[in-house]
């Protein structure tokens, strides 16, 4: 069995209710669902709160990402995708065209995951080399950590707030992959 | 659109579309609001497709935009927890189980992806086009999403 296969056998057992089409009538005659009323309303009620929260973070995040981004490459072609991803071209200090994406958006920021930045080469071994990610502050958007190279056993990161330097980290990466962040000796 | 034309589009379509939703909204209640909702968009719609390929691809993007809207409002219904909600789909085996628990602890960024990819057969192209997003984008999600999942299977046939 192909993992097509395997993935539809068993997404294949989800199922939409059975009374749609009666209820979308209905919805259609102005017989509006209540769950869906009191979320509107909700919505509603909440709108402008929720909606600068979410620019505020949204805006800090990219904030931070940048000033990361800023020190390491010369960016062109920047572009917001319809997710909230962004993406560009940029050429490293070496010379390497290389294509950047930083791939995360709002949702995942207030759900407390961390942003990544994914950096493709023009090859396998240029992705490998130039691998990063930014791990964001899930309440302000702030950057806690960054690195920028997955075999180093450890590297100096920063950490920026409300876009100010603040304290520099060395990130050790442990031989299963999790990361400990220790202030510098010198911070 | 007549009753019986729209009868046969959500026999026709609403698992399909049910099972994107969940993608992105991972409670049963949450998904059916959203295909509902497409639904009704599908009723209203005056302008004609021109293939059938054209209404299902119409209706996942309105599934999905409906889906994007829902992630960005305060309000979310209480939901069953995601394992006492797989406990009643009635997989056949612990591997379809761990299969659905391994896709759906994935972020909803290789989610999406994964499932248009692997679910609705569409290329890489077309899942970009769906999406938003450059191919390489949709690439990079799909080769990372394989490594999770292969790392999170692994992980749960050892133990």
């Amino acid at each position: 069995m192909t993992d097509k296969e395997k993935y539809k056998t068993v997404f294949s057992h989800l199922h939409a209710s059975g009374a749609f089409s009666q209820e979308a009538k209905h919805m259609n005659k102005g017989r509006i669902r209540k769950s869906l009323l009191i979320g509107i309303a909700a919505a509603a009620l909440m709108a402008t709160a929720a909606g600068a929260a979410n620019i505020a973070t949204d805006g800090a995040f990219f904030e931070g990402v940048k000033l990361f981004i800023d020190e390491r490459y010369t960016v062109s072609n920047f572009k917001v995708n319809n997710d909230g991803s962004r993406e560009f071209d940029a050429v490293d200090q070496n010379g390497n065209d290389i294509h950047v994406s930083i791939d995360s958006d709002i949702s995942d920021i207030t759900d407390g995951n961390a942003g990544i930045i994914t950096i493709t080469g023009d090859n396998k071994k240029l992705a490998e080399e130039y691998e990063n990610y930014v791990v964001v502050n899930a309440e302000d958007g702030s950057v806690i950590a960054s690195k920028s190279h997955p075999e180093k056993e450890s590297e100096t990161v920063t950490e920026y707030e409300n876009g100010t330097l603040a304290h520099s980290y060395t990130v050790t990466t442990t031989p299963n992959n999790s990361e400990e962040a220790t202030p510098a000796p010198n911070n | 659109m007549d009753e019986a034309q729209f009868e046969d589009i959500v026999r026709q379509y609403r698992d399909n579309l049910f099972a994107i939703a969940f993608q992105y909204t991972k409670n049963a209640a949450d998904a059916d609001d959203m295909v509902q909702i497409s639904l009704l968009k599908c009723f209203k719609n005056k302008k004609p497709f021109d293939s059938p390929q054209h209404l299902r691809h119409w209706l996942i993007r309105v599934t999905i935009n409906e889906c994007k809207r829902y992630l960005v409002s305060p309000w979310k219904r209480y939901a069953m927890p995601l394992d006492a909600y797989a406990e009643t789909l009635g997989f056949e085996s612990p591997e379809q189980s761990a299969l659905f628990s391994a896709v759906m602890a994935l972020p909803k960024k290789y989610r999406v992806p994964v499932h248009l990819y692997y679910y609705e057969d569409y290329s890489v192209k077309e899942v970009a086009e769906i999406l938003g997003l450059r191919e390489t984008t949709v690439q990079t999600r799909l080769l990372r999403a394989r490594q999770k999942l292969k790392q999170t299977l692994e992980e749960w046939n050892d133990d």
